[in-house]
């Protein structure tokens, strides 16, 4: 086994294994931090794919910004009768059904899809690249996810102070 | 060799296991986790596809375009739990069930 695969095998293990904790674990501050090792997996695996610069934003964003949010969310709407998580016995087994279901579905897909392959030595664009597309080819998106990250960061603090 | 398959196997598994948080789970902050997942399935989809299929790099672009929504997302939902767990006294979905709090 190469060096890839080994590193492929392990950070998918760690992302899945993790992910399960995420949706089955009975105290929500745990669920929070294994949510933490889902985020670095997936930077791992990022990583892999030669796209380090995204490894790079997920730790930072996903990591340093939206898991301290969750776990803040955690803390402060923790009270004693709800910090363990009921699920209901009908509902679940409906919820896992579905799940099972489209499991199987996307795995029928992806192994009968005859997929266009690329030459197995294209290298990722890196920071430059994607810093010269999103100043070209990307630039309307581009302006309308600033305006969107302006809207919402101005909504939060509204919603989050206002007096009721 | 890593292939294709192998990553879609797992942002499939991610995906169906965030699916599941968001079906099962209660708690707003779990489901909130789960969409979380699914984020993050989508964004590991559009790297893989960028890596492995000749689209240019237009892959790695969206999966930016999807983590600065995921944090717009977290956000706005962080202020929205506040609320909630402000006027009815719980994080549970279930509960929050009249409009015009």
């Amino acid at each position: 086994m190469t060096w890839e695969a080994l590193i492929f095998y392990v950070a998918a293990a760690v992302t899945v294994v993790s992910a399960v904790a995420v949706v089955f674990s009975r105290k929500l501050i745990n669920a929070g931090f294994a949510l933490l090792a889902t985020f670095g997996g997936v930077a791992t695996l990022y990583g892999l794919l030669g796209a380090s610069f995204l490894a790079g934003v997920q730790v930072l964003l996903y990591i340093g910004g939206v898991l301290v949010l969750l776990l803040f969310a955690i803390i402060l709407t923790r009270d004693a009768e709800h910090a363990r998580i009921s699920m209901t016995g009908t509902q679940r087994v409906l919820g896992l059904v579905v799940a099972a279901g489209t499991v199987v579905v996307l795995l029928l897909v992806l192994s009968g899809t005859d997929w266009m392959m690329r030459t197995p030595d294209y290298a990722s664009p890196g920071p430059k690249g994607i810093g010269r597309l999103f100043m070209s080819d990307f630039i309307l998106p581009f302006e309308a996810i600033s305006l969107l990250l302006l809207i919402a960061l101005l909504g939060a603090a509204y919603m989050a102070r206002r007096k009721t | 060799m890593i292939g294709l398959t192998h990553y879609l196997v797992v942002s499939g598994l991610l995906f169906a296991l965030g699916l599941t948080a968001v079906m099962i789970r209660k708690n707003v902050v779990a489901i909130l986790m789960g969409v979380e997942l699914i984020f993050n399935a989508a964004a590991l989809n559009f790297v893989v596809f960028s890596r492995f299929v000749p689209t240019g790099a237009a892959g790695e672009v969206t999966a930016i375009f999807i983590i600065v929504l995921a944090v717009a997302e977290a956000a706005v939902a962080l202020a929205i739990v506040l609320n909630l767990y402000k006027q009815f006294g719980s994080a549970n979905v279930d509960e929050a069930d009249i409009m015009k709090g």
